[in-house]
Parts: structure tokens; sequence; C-alpha cells
């Protein structure tokens, strides 16, 4: 199920686990993919990296302060790219600024959640998220995402 | 003097010179034009007699020459030579009417002229009727010469008084002349220094101005600097200081779920008591952060329906702890001058304030309202919780201080900072007053 693929863009080790424990927990049993950076999630979403073949995931979960390439400029990107702009992507951060919520939005995230402290909320907001737009949301045409 | 004072000052008196001048040229012109009119009138006057003596003298020839030649063809030329003379003493008479002192010679010289003529035409008449030598008896008698000396003498003395007034009309215009000029030299002068005070008054005050807005520039530029420095640090804070939490609390957890069969309860409570501690630095950190939030934000000043946000931060309340018994009364259509996001924030810590505090009352109650302070009006928040010691009033409003233990009621001590930092930026104040056991009252001006 290589379209079922999802996304993850975190820099920390800790939160990569965290997540990845989370959606063990709420029974999501679909392909991650784990970018450490920016750069790095660029590379897959437009098969630029050492492997060469460019993913289309069925969401990506995308943290904003990332090394090399950040999260806002990330999603620039992929909206920018007729290949990736209809890609669901959930930004998925600590910081709830104002500033980069707006941004976020403004560049065209289609969804803006902040990480919880407590791991209790934190894997009840992945259980949420996994159920909307794994199961839930339906992805766009493959026509129109050349 | 202030700055405004010294530059019309320097002006007034610039342009009061400068008037001075104007009405004291004006009247020197009109004085010397008067002069000069004097002048020539003297002049005038002095034609006049000259011209009188001068046709006097002529009627005296015609006379002899009657007597000499017996021609009836000077006794024309005598009489109009006698018609002239009349004429020039009306006309001297007239000239001199404000001069005293000609008019009394006029008085002198009328009676000469006339004793004259009646002695030149006693002359004629003697030549008529008695011969040659009669009429030269006549002419050469002594009274005949003296007549025209004394005529020629007060003619002189005429003379003699107009070149007086000349003289002294010359140096009044003169005079007058160089009193214009140095009327002018030394008003203008005045004027100049006047105009230079004020242009040096402007010039010191615009370099004052300057420097101070360069002051104000700079200033602002730092504050601009460590405000944005003060925003990226709160932007670390909010990011980096929640991630190592996370993992904390994330992992304690996991500790929990794949290993707490493993452990006792002993070490299941101090896996509970981490996740705690991490839960609630979380709760500080997002506290710290809106304070700093709510104290730098814009404010958009508006007209704010209290009452309305009021009832709604009570919705909230509820909604969050529906087992509690709660009676709150919110006096209806309190309006505000205030941002109404920043007034929601100031509602909502006082009234979950009240709601906190009132957790142990079976019957509690909360009011929000709007009260008399000494003339202007002020807003409170009341409740019958569990109040305060007076004592420490003063404590109330400082960021994370706490008056109650957190096992007693958990809260991080920013809410009634916040408070106050918003309502300061209002323009307002907020005092509080309360006992122990008795409940609070919280006032706030906008």
């Amino acid at each position: 199920m290589s379209d079922m693929v999802i996304l993850l863009v975190e820099d920390n080790p800790d939160d990569e686990a965290l997540t990845l424990r989370a959606l063990k927990k709420n029974n999501i049993t679909n392909e991650v993919i784990v970018a450490r950076d920016g750069a790095e999630a660029l590379d897959h979403l437009f098969g630029t990296g050492t492997n060469g073949h460019a993913i289309r995931p069925q969401v990506i979960l995308l943290d904003l302060k990332l090394p090399r390439v950040d999260g806002l400029e990330v999603l620039r990107r992929i909206r920018g790219d007729q290949r990736t702009k209809l890609l669901p992507v959930v930004i998925l951060t600590s910081s709830n600024e104002e500033r980069d919520r707006l941004q976020g939005y403004d560049i065209g995230a289609n969804s803006y959640v902040r990480k919880p402290v407590d791991f209790v909320q934190f894997t009840e907001a992945v259980r949420q998220l996994g159920l909307y737009w794994l199961l839930l949301n339906e992805k766009p045409p493959q026509a129109v995402v050349r | 003097m202030n700055f405004k004072g010294k530059v019309v000052s320097a002006f007034g008196l610039a342009s009061a010179v400068l008037l001075s001048i104007a009405v004291l040229s004006y009247r020197s012109i009109l004085q010397t034009t008067t002069d000069e009119d004097w002048v020539a009138h003297t002049h005038f006057v002095r034609e006049e007699l000259d011209a009188l003596l001068a046709d006097l003298t002529e009627a005296q020839a015609s006379e002899r020459s009657y007597i000499l030649a017996d021609g009836e063809t000077y006794s024309a030329s005598f009489e109009d030579a006698l018609a002239r003379v009349r004429k020039h003493v009306e006309s001297v008479r007239e000239l001199t009417q404000d001069n005293p002192h000609q008019q009394a010679s006029l008085q002198k010289l009328g009676p000469l002229l006339a004793a004259r003529e009646i002695q030149m035409r006693r002359a004629i008449t003697a030549r008529r009727t008695g011969g040659l030598n009669a009429a030269i008896a006549s002419e050469g008698s002594n009274d005949s010469r003296q007549t025209m000396d004394q005529i020629c003498a007060v003619i002189a003395a005429m003379l003699q008084e107009e070149g007086r007034l000349l003289a002294v009309r010359a140096t009044s215009a003169e005079v007058n002349s160089r009193r214009i000029k140095e009327t002018i030299l030394f008003g203008y002068g005045l004027a100049f220094v006047f105009l230079i005070a004020a242009s040096m008054t402007i010039h010191r005050e615009m370099e004052k101005r300057r420097l101070a807005d360069k002051i104000v520039a700079r200033r602002s530029a730092e504050l601009e600097a460590a405000n944005n420095e003060l925003e990226a640090f709160c932007y670390s804070v909010s990011h980096d200081l929640r991630t190592p939490l996370r993992g904390i609390d994330g992992f304690s957890q996991a500790l929990l779920e794949d290993y707490g069969s493993k452990i006792d309860s002993s070490a299941r409570d101090f896996l509970q008591r981490i996740r705690a501690g991490t839960q609630r630095m979380g709760v500080l950190i997002d506290d710290l952060l809106n304070l700093s939030r709510f104290t730098r934000i814009e404010m958009q000043r508006a007209e704010a329906d209290l009452s309305e946000i009021g009832r709604t931060v009570v919705a909230e309340l509820r909604q969050a702890e529906p087992q509690r018994d709660v009676e709150v009364v919110i006096a209806p259509q309190l309006c505000g001058e205030g941002d109404p996001r920043l007034m929601r924030v100031v509602l909502q810590n006082l009234l979950a304030n009240s709601w906190k505090f009132t957790s142990k009352k079976p019957h509690a109650r909360i009011e929000f309202g709007r009260t008399d302070n000494n003339g202007s009006s002020a807003f409170y928040v009341k409740d019958n919780g569990a109040g305060f010691d007076p004592r420490y009033t003063a404590r109330l409003f400082g960021a994370f201080q706490r008056l109650h233990g957190v096992a007693e009621f958990p809260g991080s001590g920013v809410g009634l900072a916040m408070v106050q930092r918003i309502i300061q930026r209002h323009g307002g104040r907020v005092w509080a007053e309360g006992a122990v056991g008795e409940g609070a009252t919280f006032y706030f001006t906008l």
C-alpha cells in the first residue's frame, strides 16, 4: 500500500519515537517515512534523494522548526510544485505562536496541530489525525496530482 | 523665557522698530517738504521786497524826469510804478501774515510810502504851477530825502529778517534730513540685531530638536531591537522548552504502559509524579508565554460588551466542570472601552479564579457588576470563596506569586499579573479586597 504512506518530518528523535509509538498504539500500521530535516523531506517528495524515488504520501506531518530547510519553506515548495501542491499537509509543532499559525495557513497548510506536553493527549491527537487523514479523507484524483 | 516667547518677542521688537522707522521717516519727509516750502516762501518774499524797492525807485525816476523835462509822458509811467509798489506791499503783507515782526515793519512802511507819494505828487504840482525851481525846492527838501532813507532802511531790515528766517529754515531742513538718516540707520541696525537674535534662537532650537529626534530615533530602534529579541526568545521558549518536556512525559507514560506490571506501586507513583511535574512545567511555560504575549500584543480599542464576554467565560467554566453548582450573577449591559480580546483574558482570569477559589464552598456565588468608586465607575468580580489575607494584597498581582499551596488550589500565579498588565495598558487600575474565608472582590477600571 505504497499510496498510504505517511511522511513524518521531525528532527527530534524523542518526538519521532513518541509519534511512532502513538501511531502504533492507535493501530495505524501504515508505512511511515521519517525525514529528519526539511531538505530530506523535499528529497523524498521530489525524488532527488539517494534512492531517487519520489513518494506521494497520504498525509505529511510537518514540524516547523527544522535544520537546513525549515517547515514553512518545505510547505511553500510543496504548494509551489504541480506534482505536490494538492498533498495534505498537517503542521505538527510545539509552537502556538499566532505568527506561525497564520503563516502556516497562509501558505496552504490543511491543518495545524500543536503537540501537547501530556503524552496521553498527544496520543489522542495522533489518533484523531490518523482517523481523519488516513480513513475519512479522500485523496485528490491522481489525474490532477501528476 | 521659552523658545516661542523668545522668537515672538524678537520678531515683535524688530517689527516695532521697522514700523517706528516708517512713521518717523514719513513725518520727517513731510517736515522736509514743509521746510523746503518755507525756504521757497522766504525767497519769494525777498523778491517781492526787491521789486518793491525797484518800482519805488522807478516811480521816483519818473517823477524827477517829469520835473526836469516837464513831459506829460512820464506821468503815466509814474502812476504805473506806484500801482506796482502798492501791489508788492499787499503781496508782502499776505506772504508774511504769520510773522508779527515783518507785519510791524509793514506797519511802519505803509505811512512812509504814503508820505513819499505825497511828497512826489507835491513836487509835480509845484512844477506845474510854480515852475522848475519850486519843484526842485520841493523835491530836494530834507523831508523827501529822509522819507526815502527811512523806506530803504525798513526794507533792508525786512530783507535781513527774511535772510535770518532763511538761515533758520535751511538749518532746520538740514538737521531734519540728518535726523532721518540717523534714525533709519540706527533703526535698521536695531531691527537687524533683533532678527539675528531671533534666527540664532531658532537655529539653536532646531539644533536641539534635531538632537532630540536623533535620540528618540535611536531609542526607538533600541526598543524595537529589544522587542524583537524578546519575541525571538519567547519563540524559542515556546518551542524548545516544551520539546524535552514532551519526551519526559511521553517516555514516563511509555514506562507505565509497557513495564507497569513489572514495577511496584511506589515506582509507578514516582513515574506519575514525573508526569505531573512535566505537565505543570508545560502549563507554566504556556502561562509565561501568555503573560509576555498579552503585554506585547497590539491593542485594538473598541466598545467591549463585558457582560457578554463574562457569560461566555462562565459557560466555558460550567462546561469544564459540569458537576459544580455555582450561582453566577452578571449585571446586564456592562460596556467598556477596551480591546475585546484582552478584556476576555481579564474576565477569563478573574472569573476562573473565583470559580476555583469557591470550589470548597457548598453554596458558591460569583458576581460580576459595576459599582461606584469615588465618583468614577469600577467593574468588580466578587465571590464568597477562600478569600485571602489582606496583609498580602500587594503580592497578589506579582507574577508567579501565590497565596495558596498548589495542593489546595492549583495554578501558576500568572493570572492576576496578566490581568494587572492588561488593565495598566488600558490606562486603568486594578485592586482587591478580601479576608480569609470570606471571599474576595477584584475591582478594575478602564
